[in-house]
């Protein structure tokens, strides 16, 4: 919707200057005690189940967790929406066929990460993190069900179960659930409308924080308001309108003070993905004492169809703001030992098509960042040779995503995850975290 | 009059219409209509002229604008061009498209709230999402007049054939889904032509046959395999536009593919341009794209999740009619399920926005404030991100951030704060439960629109 906004406010920026009842910001240090001593009793880890002991370390992760060293740690997903190519994120320029297969997509000045798998070079901003071993990149993963519909690869991927159409929750739902709820903030999607992988719970979307609030109302207005939505029952308009009310009296609890003047940003460029904007939201989020726990951001425009370009043009682009966003999250956000992960549903087809951009196909990539991760190449790097290709065309999925989630999770809440996150599914172990394999 | 026809005409009026109009119930209840001949009379309606409406039209003149006859805004106007053309030129493309798009969108607003054939205006918000396109991509906000003016209006209430060809020769979706550049792969060697075309070896481009196949006919469940959405795929290659300068829908025998296929288990017949017309035509009748229609309208008038029985009713009327849109929306909307009070249908940002001001009587003239409002709530015409359109179901459209959204805009309303835009006199229906007293008029009307009543259609 960003864009949307975009659209229309150059012209009518007037309307948005002082909104009324906007979360208002402030870079004061906030109090923010209260919530650790109730998250560390909640976070010991539980019984390991039926998992073996290698599963259960990979959970736990070699280094103590962030919840145990008593960080409020913070779990960041990006959502790619359209099936990013994954060959272009982290091209295997090693690959013998690469540049054959590839064509003109082919990157010929991929930044090195290791074996034979590299990073694009719009990718620079996150040499850091691959410096400091921090990055770990996955390849050839993603979801084995079969369909190339983005519609239904994403509705799968973040409800957590493949092929069920019918579950109506999503997975960091699931996975929250029964860990420390300190506030109505604990987690939330940073845009305009709710995730499937958030629904099912008392999650937020706030598309820009800044514009949170009521409306300016008369004390007799509010309390009529407030009775209409205090229905009981389940209705989850009235249950959304109670949590509305609640998130706006925490707000004012946490006294949360208003800037003198709402500092005004022009977006770094014009019609581009907001990402950037959203981690930049984020900090300011924390810095004003929010204790956000989980969140879900979002990006758009990898639906490549045509002129993808390579180092330049239009995707390039989305991958620098990729980089830039998770870049800035690490530099802003480091004390709250952010974990982050960079998910699409699908990857596209590794030859070009003919408008040289690529088609809907099924392997891609997902990066997972933090200061626990074992920075390095996971999963395996199928042949790009066209008798390997995934029916004749795709990069296969060698590694299932909900692999590297469950790990996350365990990570992130400091034990293993929660039974029912991804029903059925038994997680093969890969190490993200612990010492770094660069 | 029963009172089951009276609650029956009530929802007609909530659900196939953007909200009653003051009095407007009142009247029909007067003279005893039943639903059947209100809808009659709504289709009627949608062929008869609406003066007062074109009045209100007349501050969009791009709504007229013809892309092929503007050389000096459209020569850029080809996607193939948008990496070529000069950064003037770009630009110049850019700050007209946008224009455009806001006039575009705007009217789809004056439309909804104004025009009196208000169930034909309804189909055009329904098809707008079923065929979407986003106006964003591209040059494609430039190509919407077309797509609004000769696609969506004409076809709103005629046949799905018709619809689902003409929207597969629109230079609007022919771009949005990127298959005005699907070609056959070329064969090897230099061509004299070669140094005009676009650059690469060429080849087919998916997108659209998928969404073809997926969203627009079959749907997801619809039984087509990847095998089919390539060969879909190859019967469209040569679909495209006269030119870089001239975005109008042209057939280039020498980029189709003109080798056999088979789409579904069957060969498709005829050859050249006829093929795809056949396809269309056969993925128009087919039982999966009745049922996918079906349930996509029964949602939309129904229920999130429909009985399966109405849509299996709508579906074989789909079926027998031949894709009468008009015969399917009278068996739905006369159906006991459509008039059942238990079936609550969530309005979205649009529908809320729209009903607060043909409910009290108020009027828009469809400007930019009116779209930002809207833009913050997430539902904006030609604004939907993906092919899919906006989500019809009301989980995509209820979290506490939005339910903030909606009572902003509800005060702001109420204030008169959005320019162009007014509340009438009327009081909405949901401020009469409320208890008057210690509440002025502008926050009583600002309180019944933000209430838990307004957001559900009766």
């Amino acid at each position: 919707m960003d864009d949307m906004n975009r659209h229309f406010q150059r012209q009518h920026s007037s309307e948005r200057e002082h909104p009324n009842g906007t979360l208002p910001l402030t870079r004061r240090a906030m109090l923010r005690a209260g919530g650790l001593s109730l998250l560390a009793s909640a976070l010991t880890p539980g019984p390991m189940g039926w998992l073996d002991a290698g599963v259960a370390r990979a959970f736990t992760g070699g280094p103590r967790s962030s919840a145990q060293r008593g960080v409020d740690p913070l779990l960041v997903v990006i959502f790619l929406r359209g099936g990013a190519d994954g060959l272009h994120l982290a091209p295997p320029a090693g690959d013998p066929h690469y540049a054959r297969v590839r064509e003109s997509l082919a990157l010929d000045d991929a930044l090195s990460f290791a074996g034979p798998v590299g990073l694009h070079p719009k990718l620079a901003s996150l040499k850091d993190l691959v410096a400091e071993g921090n990055l770990a990149v996955i390849h050839a993963v993603g979801s084995h069900h079969p369909t190339r519909s983005h519609f239904e690869a994403q509705d799968f991927m973040e409800a957590g179960e493949p092929a069920n159409a019918r579950v109506l929750d999503g997975w960091m739902t699931r996975a929250l659930r029964g860990s420390a709820k300190t506030n109505v903030f604990a987690s939330l999607a940073l845009a305009s409308e709710l995730p499937q992988s958030l629904r099912g719970s008392g999650s937020f979307a706030i598309a820009d924080p800044r514009d949170f609030g009521l409306p300016r109302v008369s004390p007799a207005a509010r309390q009529i308001l407030e009775a209409l939505y205090a229905g009981g029952g389940d209705d989850p308009l009235e249950s959304a309108g109670r949590r509305a009310f609640d998130a706006v009296e925490e707000m004012k609890a946490l006294r949360v003070e208003p800037t003198a003047r709402r500092r005004r940003r022009r977006p770094r460029r014009a019609g581009r993905a907001g990402l950037v904007d959203a981690a930049r939201h984020l900090a300011e989020l924390d810095a004003a004492g929010v204790p956000v726990r989980a969140v879900a951001l979002e990006s758009s425009g990898w639906d490549t169809h045509s002129h993808q370009g390579t180092a330049e043009g239009p995707m390039a682009r989305s991958v620098e703001d990729l980089g830039d966003a998770m870049a800035s999250i690490f530099s802003s956000l480091g004390h709250r030992d952010p974990t982050l992960v960079v998910m699409t549903e699908f990857g596209r087809t590794v030859r070009p098509n003919g408008s040289g951009g690529t088609d809907h196909g099924h392997g891609s990539v997902m990066f997972v960042a933090g200061r626990s991760v074992a920075g390095g190449l996971f999963g395996a790097t199928p042949s790009l040779r066209a008798n390997d290709l995934y029916e004749g065309r795709d990069l296969a999925v060698t590694t299932d995503y909900r692999s590297v989630l469950c790990e996350v999770i365990g990570h992130h809440l400091g034990g293993d995850p929660p039974p029912g996150v991804f029903p059925g599914f038994r997680p093969v172990p890969l190490g993200l975290f612990g010492s770094s394999r660069a | 009059m029963g009172s089951a026809s009276a609650f029956h005409l009530r929802r007609l009026l909530s659900r196939a219409t953007f909200g009653a109009r003051p009095g407007e119930l009142e009247k029909l209840l007067a003279e005893g209509l039943a639903p059947s001949a209100w809808l009659s009379a709504q289709f009627a309606r949608a062929e008869q002229p609406d003066p007062e409406l074109d009045r209100r039209l007349r501050v969009f003149p791009d709504l007229a604008f013809d892309p092929a006859a503007r050389f000096e805004e459209s020569r850029d106007m080809a996607p193939d061009a948008s990496l070529r053309a000069s950064e003037s030129a770009r630009k110049r493309l850019r700050v007209a498209a946008k224009r455009i798009t806001r006039q575009l969108a705007g009217a789809r607003i004056v439309r909804a709230v104004h025009g009196r054939a208000a169930l034909r205006e309804v189909m055009i918000d329904f098809w707008s999402n079923h065929f979407s396109v986003f106006a964003r991509k591209g040059p494609v906000g430039a190509l919407l007049p077309h797509y609004q003016r000769d696609v969506l209006e004409v076809h709103a209430l005629g046949r799905f054939e018709d619809l689902l060809v003409e929207v597969a020769r629109s230079p609007a979706m022919l771009v949005y889904l990127d298959n005005w550049n699907s070609t056959a792969p070329r064969p090897p060697g230099p061509s004299r032509r070669r140094r005009r075309e676009p650059r690469g070896r060429g080849g087919i481009n998916e997108n659209y046959a998928r969404e073809l196949l997926e969203l627009h006919t079959l749907g997801v469940n619809g039984g087509y395999t990847q095998d089919d959405v390539r060969e879909v795929a190859r019967v469209f290659t040569g679909w495209s536009l006269v030119g870089r300068h001239d975005p109008r829908f042209a057939f280039h025998e020498r980029h189709h593919d003109t080798g056999p296929k088979r789409v579904l288990g069957e060969r498709v017949r005829g050859r050249g341009v006829e093929e795809g017309r056949n396809l269309l035509a056969r993925l128009s009748h087919q039982p999966a794209t009745a049922h996918h229609i079906a349930s996509g309208l029964a949602q939309r008038f129904v229920a999130d999740d429909p009985p399966r029985a109405l849509v299996e009713r709508v579906a074989k009327r789909f079926l027998a009619s031949g894709g009468e849109i008009r015969a399917v929306l009278r068996e739905l909307l006369l159906s006991p399920e459509f008039a059942d009070p238990a079936h609550r249908k969530l309005k979205t940002p649009l529908r809320f926005a729209v009903s607060a001001l043909r409910e009290t009587g108020g009027e828009t003239d469809g400007g930019a404030p009116f779209l930002m409002a809207l833009s913050r709530l997430g539902e904006v015409p030609f604004f939907a991100r993906t092919p899919a359109g906006f989500p019809e179901e009301a989980g995509h459209w209820i979290d506490p951030g939005a339910t903030l959204e909606r009572m902003k805009l509800a005060f702001a309303l109420s204030r008169g704060e959005i320019r162009g835009t007014r509340l009438g006199a009327s009081l909405p229906k949901a401020a009469a439960s409320l208890s008057s007293r210690s509440l002025a008029r502008d926050e009583r009307v600002a309180v019944a629109l933000a209430s838990p009543e307004f957001q559900w259609t009766t």
